[in-house]
């Protein structure tokens, strides 16, 4: 019969992996990921376990695609950046992952239908896991209002596309 | 108790004076449990508002928490605080004498501080919001053990409470509409009837089948709404009904003590699995799809509201009868409103109704004066033995 005293080992242990393991596969972006920046665009909402936060809008976040394309919602696919100046641009989309750095990965939300000039384009509203950044309640609001016409998010992104939002300019 | 002891005392099978020290007795432990009772409250209460105090100072991210510069040292500190609490938790339940109901408040502490630990780490790398399910499943994995090991009611029920916070919140639950909730009763269900559970944590079984009883019921009730157009059966598929199905065969067959609550319920989750199982059927015409739904949804319905009734009776559950009420007046109104709009219908609905409720009465009414005399028979048995003792 188990005493518990180790009782009390087993889980204190078991939460200490628990929190290495967390922290470890949301740190690995830090430690080998390269800094890049996106434009962005916020708004303010508020989480109930996590407290206020920026929702961020990022201009790689729409992508046209041909009609055809073929993509479809919630599949995984991957964006290959061009550095236009200082800030990172989407290039192309992609389902598998490209064999040229950088890229960054995501999810297609949704995909919206446009059409014009006798064709239809698919407009992909893709995410990235970067669209939130946690912050104090009057810091939010600032935030908000300092980019109301756009601003800059630092990014840490490491060579299998994951990616993490450092702060925002 | 003290109508008991009364009874007893008119039967001449204690004397007074006996009886005079039994009343007593009883009255001083009432008083001495009303004590604890309230001890135990107020220990709870604080317990919880320290972690909710906790949850929320995580969420204000402000300058106290930005004080710990790093990341690391954030973490660190909220993770020294929690395995702080569960040492102290443990110290005062099983080392130090005397303070055992503090201990398990800290122990219960420590269970909510943890998922605190989980919300800051979320917070500082600014995981995505509809990665709250992972932050819950995180807190209900680190929950469990702590339940199970040590055996404790209190940490079982928040346990319950984050299995229905991190089922809610997996992305695009929506899609599953409504039978997402049948599927979540199911797991509960089941999970309460595997043998190991029900030997070794009897004492966490009425929890799970409390809730998921209400779970399921409510979603059967709300199967009246559902048409031939309702996206249902495409999202749930056959697979998950057709396990379920097995699970709760299986577990009819490895549980050794085939009692009629085991029998029953295994009839009643194997009804449901199979009524979802039937909802695939390719191609179903909207006349067969309503007869299924209808008839399927009500006879699962009338045979759960039926089997609280007999098992409160049976048992004399005062709780499991009145949950029985409650079921049934929804049932009825539901019906009434959904069903009969016409005054014909309305007259024909009420004459049925109360056909069917006067026929459950006169049952139950049966059913009760089968116990009483069953109890009077083992009574004066008991007092013939001790006679003959004498």
């Amino acid at each position: 019969m188990m005493g518990n005293k180790t009782k009390t080992l087993i889980i204190l242990g078991f939460w200490l992996i628990l929190a290495l393991f967390f922290v470890g596969i949301n740190e690995k972006v830090f430690l080998t990921g390269d800094e890049i920046r996106l434009n962005v665009k916020p708004v303010d909402p508020r989480d109930l376990l996590r407290g206020q936060y920026v929702a961020l809008n990022y201009d790689i976040s729409e992508i046209q695609v041909e009609e055809n394309a073929d993509f479809k919602r919630d599949e995984t696919v991957y964006v290959t950046l061009i550095k236009e100046g200082e800030i990172y641009a989407a290039q192309s989309v992609y389902k598998f992952k490209p064999s040229k750095n950088p890229y960054i990965k995501g999810k297609v939300d949704f995909i919206r239908r446009t059409y014009g000039n006798n064709k239809s384009l698919d407009t992909l509203i893709i995410k990235y896991g970067i669209e939130n950044l946690f912050t104090k309640e009057q810091e939010a609001k600032d935030i908000e209002k300092r980019l109301q016409k756009g601003g800059i998010a630092v990014i840490k992104l490491d060579k299998s596309g994951s990616a993490k939002v450092l702060k925002v300019e | 108790m003290e109508n008991q002891v009364k009874k007893w005392l008119k039967k001449g099978y204690i004397d007074e004076k006996q009886a005079d020290i039994i009343l007593s007795d009883i009255k001083q432990e009432k008083e001495k449990s009303a004590r604890l009772k309230m001890n135990i409250t107020l220990y709870t209460i604080g317990a919880i508002l320290i972690g909710i105090g906790a949850i929320s100072f995580i969420a204000a991210n402000d300058w106290i928490l930005r004080l710990f510069y790093s990341r690391f040292a954030k973490i660190s500190a909220a993770l020294i605080v929690t395995f702080a609490c569960f040492g102290l938790g443990y110290w005062f339940s099983y080392v130090k004498t005397g303070f055992k109901r503090l201990g398990s408040v800290l122990i219960f502490l420590s269970t909510l501080l943890i998922g605190g630990v989980w919300a800051l780490i979320g917070q500082i790398y600014n995981l995505p919001t509809d990665s709250n399910f992972g932050i819950f499943f995180l807190w209900l994995v680190s929950v469990l053990p702590v339940a199970f090991l040590f055996k404790k009611k209190s940490i079982n029920n928040l346990s319950i409470v984050l299995f229905i916070a991190a089922y809610f919140s997996i992305p695009n639950i929506y899609k599953l509409a409504y039978l997402t909730p049948i599927v979540f009763g199911l797991i509960l269900y089941n999970f309460a009837n595997i043998p190991i559970v029900k030997k070794n944590f009897s004492e966490f079984t009425p929890a799970y089948k409390a809730v998921s009883t209400v779970v399921l019921y409510f979603t059967l009730i709300s199967m009246f709404w559902v048409t031939e157009d309702t996206d249902m059966p495409k999202v749930l598929g056959p697979i998950l009904p057709a396990i379920f199905l097995i699970f709760t065969l299986l577990n009819f067959v490895l549980n050794k003590k085939k009692d009629s609550i085991i029998k029953t319920e295994s009839i009643i989750l194997a009804s449901i699995s199979a009524f979802c199982l039937l909802l695939n059927i390719p191609n179903l015409s909207s006349g067969i799809f309503a007869v299924i739904n209808i008839l399927g949804s009500n006879i699962t319905l009338a045979s759960m509201i039926f089997t609280l009734y007999h098992f409160g009776y049976k048992a004399r559950d005062t709780r499991l009868v009145t949950r029985a009420n409650y079921f049934t007046l929804i049932y009825i109104s539901v019906l009434y409103f959904k069903i009969s709009y016409h005054l014909l219908d309305k007259a024909l609905f009420f004459f049925l109704g109360g056909i069917i409720l006067v026929s459950l009465g006169i049952y139950l009414e049966k059913q009760k004066k089968t116990l009483t005399k069953q109890e009077d028979t083992t009574l004066s048995n008991n007092k013939e033995g001790k006679n003959d003792g004498q």
